[in-house]
């Protein structure tokens, strides 16, 4: 019971982790703190749920999922953060709450109020030891992992990871020495909105349900595990979210399930008062 | 001989503020040229319309070999053989001294040169041989001014364009920043020396010009400039509160 939960726990903080680096690579190289991102995940979350209730397998409906948060991180960009550019620092963080507000209205006009049941893939799982562990968990695990590992090498390891680095530290000097800074810009906004969806349709297929209130329960947590963590660290991101993941199941399910929100928010709330510049504090994308 | 950099009757423009008036000068290949003026005098303006960082509201902006750079995309600009050493050193601080040199070699694709020339910095300058791995940040401000000029010649450019680089040093760091200048010269490097120590920016170039808000008030050979009265109230500074520029 207990390396379930344990197992539970760090799939729900690999969500997270998804999510806040998406964040994470936002603020730091477009400078913005996106809080559309959460409802593009939902929306992307529904494009899959649409995919499969047309007979779209489960692969390509994780695959439209995916296409349709890089899209739409892309017209964000486009469409409203780009020609506000140049205005005061708060007209982004404005716009993109505008965004999201309206993201999230249209999907309840479509989908409505209601939680929808999200088909779940036929191969459920198997056990592990004494814990039973899901297809979907695994998946999620290992795309977290993935996420992690190839972030880190190509953010160190690559010449891009190089131009990425320097227009997240000084966008008008990387210009300068050729780094084509918008195509950066569009490249990190859609990576991550992606990044997004993807962990938005694996939330979806393991508790099998979806709702226009997706993103905002989600997001809101992955947004403060970004604080948390660093602000502009990637790892930092990735190891806040699992911590909170963990902290949810284990502490919070194991004790008294009612309050697993309240505690994790009284956690991250303690945490940054107590360590403001979070777990990596970092002064550039790292 | 033709140009490394032609501007002509360059016009730049915040809104309704002109910080650049219809100015025109240019840098002989192999040349070194300082623009000289105090605060707000549009110095950095012409820098970031050269840089393609800031548009050019009228006239035009030539580079080496005669290309348009005002019609480029700013990211092309280190293309067609222009570099540039920001004011304030602004080296990319949490990146390493190698990084920052190859982040100088970017848009460079004889990618097997690369090395050569990062070992020509480095015997240009042996303090950043040491620190090589080090964060950029880490270093002192000189070495940051090392680094920043070394960053620029790993793009392997014709003109240099320095924002003002005596910014900030200290006075026997100054002295050598004005011999690295002349050796580089020496090896054919054309450079736009942007300055407000316009004494020491006279004494170490061949021309000058001389801006004060957003128009050039004189131009020449930067021996007879220094003789100039004019010349020497524009960069002791007087005046510079009737300037309409940008700060």
């Amino acid at each position: 019971m207990f390396w379930e939960q344990v197992i539970n726990g760090l799939a729900l903080g690999s969500i997270y982790a998804l999510i806040a680096v998406g964040y994470s690579l936002q603020l730091s190289i477009l400078r913005v703190f996106n809080l559309a991102h959460g409802e593009i995940m939902m929306l992307s979350t529904f494009a899959g749920f649409v995919g499969l209730s047309h007979g779209l397998g489960f692969a390509l409906s994780i695959a439209l999922s995916v296409a349709s948060g890089v899209v739409l991180g892309l017209l964000l960009e486009r469409l409203t953060l780009r020609p506000i550019k140049g205005n005061d620092d708060l007209a982004p963080l404005i716009v993109t709450i505008g965004v999201g507000a309206m993201l999230q209205s249209g999907a309840v006009l479509i989908f409505g109020f209601a939680q929808l049941a999200f088909p779940r893939p036929p191969v459920s799982g198997f056990e592990l030891g004494t814990a039973y562990v899901t297809l979907v968990q695994i998946t999620i695990l290992a795309v977290g992992l993935a996420a992690l590992i190839v972030l880190n090498l190509l953010i160190h390891c690559t010449r891009f990871g190089r131009a990425v680095r320097a227009t997240a530290e000084l966008p008008g000097i990387a210009q300068a020495f050729g780094v084509n800074v918008s195509r950066i810009k569009l490249t990190a906004i859609g990576f991550s909105s992606g990044m997004g969806a993807l962990a938005g349709v694996l939330i979806a297929m393991n508790y099998g349900i979806v709702t226009p209130f997706l993103g905002a329960t989600f997001a809101l947590k992955a947004l403060m595990v970004v604080i948390v963590g660093g602000r502009g660290s990637i790892n930092g991101a990735f190891f806040g979210g699992l911590m909170l993941g963990l902290l949810e199941i284990v502490v919070a399910g194991e004790f008294m399930s009612a309050y697993r929100d309240a505690i994790a928010f009284a956690v991250l709330l303690a945490f940054v008062c107590l360590r403001p510049q979070g777990l990596l504090p970092r002064a550039h994308l790292r | 001989m033709t140009d490394a950099l032609d501007v002509n009757r360059l016009q730049v423009r915040y809104g309704p503020i002109v910080a650049v008036d219809f100015v025109s000068l240019r840098v002989g290949d192999g040349e070194v040229v300082c623009l000289i003026g105090g605060n707000g005098a549009g110095k950095s303006s012409i820098v970031r319309a050269v840089m393609g960082i800031q548009r050019a509201d009228a006239g035009t902006i030539r580079g080496p070999d005669c290309v348009r750079l005002d019609q480029l995309a700013p990211h092309d600009v280190c293309r067609h053989g222009v570099a540039l050493v920001p004011s304030e050193r602004q080296v990319f601080r949490d990146m390493t001294v190698r990084e920052n040199l190859d982040m100088g070699a970017y848009a460079r694709t004889d990618s097997s040169d690369i090395e050569t020339d990062i070992e020509a910095v480095l015997v240009r300058f042996p303090a950043l041989r040491v620190r090589l791995s080090s964060l950029a940040g880490n270093l002192s401000g000189g070495q940051q001014q090392q680094l920043a000029i070394g960053r620029a010649l790993m793009a392997r450019p014709r003109l240099l364009l320095m924002d003002e680089p005596t910014h900030g040093l200290s006075p026997n760091l100054v002295d050598q920043l004005f011999e690295l200048i002349s050796n580089l010269n020496s090896d054919g490097l054309a450079i736009l020396l942007v300055e407000q120590n316009a004494k020491r920016a006279l004494e170490n170039s061949s021309r000058g010009y001389v801006l004060r808000a957003g128009t050039l008030v004189a131009e020449g050979d930067s021996r007879h400039l220094l003789a100039d009265p004019m010349v020497s109230e524009a960069y002791l500074g007087r005046s510079v509160a009737k300037s309409k520029g940008r700060p």
